[in-house]
């Protein structure tokens, strides 16, 4: 028995390819998991953004203030992460999310003149534009 | 060809790993394809479904009254019968109706009459069922008049449960005076400050024999101890236990103490257990043998209990002499006396009560057997300087010496203070005819909340056969549990007609009185009282609404699937309020949504109305 176990250890023929075998699965098993990983990633990316509704209920012209009440109609909660009048952002109560079929008043300090025209875009954190053309009252 | 193959892929292995490359990456690539492109697909549909969706609001409008809300069960006939239809005829006016025409409720056609009794708790927590009830009614008229045997055989009493007859033992005292006492045990609860007129005595049957009068099951406990003699009473199951001295026996068909030394000396009541509520104890009492002095007692005890020894308890006895009733506080302390004078072998009624033990007071009677019962107690006091005592057990109170005194005709029973009140409606005859209907209306409180509610009508479109009849209409009052008209703007009924007639009422601002917390009102439908006509009524239409401040939307779904509506918004210059809302609209179909809780706002103001996919209608005031 001895005598197998110094022959096996002093014996060092075949060991290259076998050592070579064993790093060749190790990286194939490393690319895999990287492939998986990136696949599920990039495709739940895909699906939240492609999911993702919102609307405007109500706009609403009041003193110093438009506020816009914003649900979430879509399949993933939203987030969002800025909003524009008339191209400039502008700044809102911060974080602003969405729950699936939430609903909130999502407010902006703006000056705003009556009889004139606002264009509102309202963006979330994974692009999505909800917004338009609103006259103020 | 596999084979072929295979041994191709021996020989030369350099295409295998660019083949276990694709191999690998086609899986990959295939999740990402599908996912995308069937989440892909289920947005699109989404979007399609949203672009599908018409919905618009047709009108809106103030209005002051809910939808009428009919009864979704069968009525309820009291009295009369139900003779064709179903309560659906009764839930729109459209000339579909259900009848019912009169009759009697009536326990048994052997007996020509009867009268209602009605049971009034006059104490402010509910009387429980089981409570021994007096009531007092005139027989010597109705035998001379020859409605009633004079032994009572046809004076029943019997309880309406509300599905069934019931009749009840009863024990009837003095019968053929003009002041019949007879007694009865409730057969449920009576409310606080309530009553309950389910009870009725019924009389005038010739052939009337042994009429149900168990008094064991009139009082909580009754005892003539007419069986054969027994030397030992404690043999027997309900009188197990005496204490101290003294022999317990039956002879002759009475209770025989014959007295001993020991103290206390009593006959516990050992089926009753501890008796946890006032009671009034009466028995009659014959003292053949008396020693005289101290040791000389006898009479009845409550509020037993071990303390300093099993049967000491409160006491009402005769005791020292023959001209003395005291009440006692066992092994602690004697309370007040009175003078009674009272006479050797002679047969005395007893009555002892303690109302609410921990105020020491006690009460005490005696009067001898054939004379009237005193109105006045004999002795009214208290039992004395001793520590109080709680409920307990309930027996007889024997001698401490060889006196001997008989017992008979035990009688005890629950006593409520003040005592309940039994009443007697109007005689009514078997002849006589009635209809009482009542039906249970449900209001959407969720439409219309109860702080909404400004107050409720019931109206009833029917006709009837009997145009010389008025009818009423009632609500069952959740405060005092009866079925009442009362606050209502009119209580004077409605004479109908042959054709089709309205009769509404008002509830006022009594209203949440008759209506439930869970929206359920009971209305009920009764003539004006017994008469010879068998008269028919047809019921067209019988439903219950509110009166409220409110709004009307109509909405209009004008696509090609189900909308459903979420949210609500009333805007003007001023305000913008918004409403959760949960409407399905099917396509095509007009829905038509109340409510109470919005006012209508200045104008002009626009109304908005959100669908769940995200659409929105508009409408504007003009």
């Amino acid at each position: 028995m001895t005598r197998k176990l110094k022959r096996f250890f002093w014996d060092k023929r075949a060991i290259t390819p076998v050592l070579s075998n064993l790093l060749l699965t190790v990286v194939a098993v490393a690319a895999m998991s990287i492939a998986t990983t990136a696949t599920y990633v990039i495709t739940t990316n895909l699906k939240e953004t492609m999911s993702e509704r919102i609307i405007i209920e109500d706009s609403w012209f009041n003193n110093s203030h438009i506020s816009f009440y914003l649900r979430n109609v879509g399949k993933v909660a939203v987030h969002v992460s800025a909003v524009y009048v008339n191209h400039t952002s502008q700044s809102f109560t911060s974080p602003f999310s969405l729950e699936l079929n939430e609903h909130d008043w999502l407010n902006i300090s703006y000056s705003w003149s009556s009889g004139n025209l606002y264009y509102v875009d309202v963006v979330t954190t994974r692009g999505t534009h909800v917004g338009g053309y609103y006259k103020a009252p | 060809m596999l084979e072929a193959i295979i041994k191709r892929l021996k020989r030369d292995r350099r295409g295998v790993s660019n083949v276990i490359v694709v191999m690998l990456s086609l899986p990959l690539v295939v999740v990402i394809v599908a996912n995308v492109v069937l989440w892909s697909y289920e947005m699109n549909q989404f979007d399609w479904d949203k672009m599908q969706e018409d919905i618009g609001i047709a009108n809106v409008e103030h209005v002051n009254r809910s939808s009428w809300f009919a009864t979704q069960s069968e009525y309820t006939v009291n009295t009369g019968s139900h003779t064709s239809g179903t309560f659906k005829d009764t839930q729109a006016i459209d000339d579909q109706y259900e009848s019912f025409v009169e009759g009697s409720n009536w326990w048994n056609v052997d007996y020509s009459y009867r009268r209602q009794i009605t049971i009034t708790n006059n104490m402010a927590y509910t009387l429980s069922s089981g409570y021994s009830t007096l009531l007092t009614m005139d027989t010597a008229a109705l035998v001379s008049s020859g409605k009633m045997l004079s032994n009572g055989n046809d004076l029943r009493i019997v309880f309406w449960n509300e599905s069934s007859w019931v009749e009840i033992d009863r024990h009837v005292i003095d019968m053929n005076t003009s002041s019949t006492h007879v007694w009865f045990k409730t057969q449920t609860d009576v409310p606080a400050d309530g009553s309950d007129n389910n009870y009725y005595v019924y009389y005038d049957n010739l052939g009337a024999v042994s009429p149900p009068a168990n008094k064991s099951n009139v009082y909580l406990w009754f005892d003539d101890f007419n069986r054969v003699d027994n030397l030992d009473i404690t043999t027997e199951a309900s009188y197990s236990v005496k204490t101290g001295g003294g022999t317990w026996l039956i002879e002759t068909s009475k209770l025989k103490n014959v007295g001993a030394a020991g103290d206390p000396n009593k006959l516990i009541i050992t089926a009753l257990g501890n008796v946890d509520t006032d009671i009034d104890m009466l028995v009659k009492i014959n003292v053949t043998s008396f020693v005289d002095g101290d040791l000389s007692r006898m009479g009845l005890s409550c509020c037993m209990d071990t303390d300093p020894s099993r049967g000491s308890g409160y006491c009402g006895l005769f005791h020292d002499d023959r001209d003395s009733l005291e009440l006692l506080n066992d092994l602690r302390s004697w309370g007040t006396g009175g003078a009674y004078g009272w006479s050797l072998s002679t047969w005395y009624y007893m009555r002892f009560r303690v109302i609410d033990p921990v105020s020491k007071l006690g009460k005490v009677k005696v009067w001898q057997v054939g004379t009237t019962e005193p109105n006045t107690w004999t002795v009214d006091g208290n039992f004395g300087g001793g520590t109080a005592r709680d409920y307990g057990e309930v027996g007889f109170g024997g001698s401490r010496t060889t006196d001997i005194t008989y017992f008979d005709d035990i009688l005890i029973r629950y006593i409520a203070d003040p005592e309940p009140s039994a009443s007697l409606g109007m005689e009514e005859s078997q002849s006589d005819n009635r209809l009482d209907i009542d039906g249970a209306f449900v209001i959407d409180l969720s439409t219309y909340p109860l702080t909404y509610i400004q107050t409720g009508e019931i109206q009833i479109r029917y006709r009837s056969s009997d145009t010389g009849e008025r009818w009423y209409l009632k609500a069952y009052n959740w405060s005092s549990s009866t079925y009442s008209d009362s606050g209502f703007n009119s209580t004077a009924g409605h004479t109908p007609t042959k054709e089709w007639d309205y009769y509404a009422v008002n509830l006022t601002d009594r209203w949440s009185s008759y209506l439930h917390d869970d929206g359920t009102v009971y209305i009920k439908i009764i003539d004006e009282g017994a008469d010879s006509n068998q008269t028919i009524i047809d019921i067209d239409f019988l439903a219950v609404r509110t009166v409220i401040n409110g709004m009307k939307f109509t909405f209009q779904n004008k696509g090609s699937s189900t909308s459903h509506l979420v949210s609500l918004w009333v805007n003007n210059s001023t305000d913008h309020r918004r409403y959760d809302v949960n409407i399905f609209i099917n396509s095509a179909d007009t829905e038509s949504y109340i409510r109470s809780d919005i006012s209508l706002p200045n104008k002009p103001y626009t109304v908005k109305v959100v669908t769940e996919r995200g659409n929105t209608a508009v409408f504007a005031s003009h």
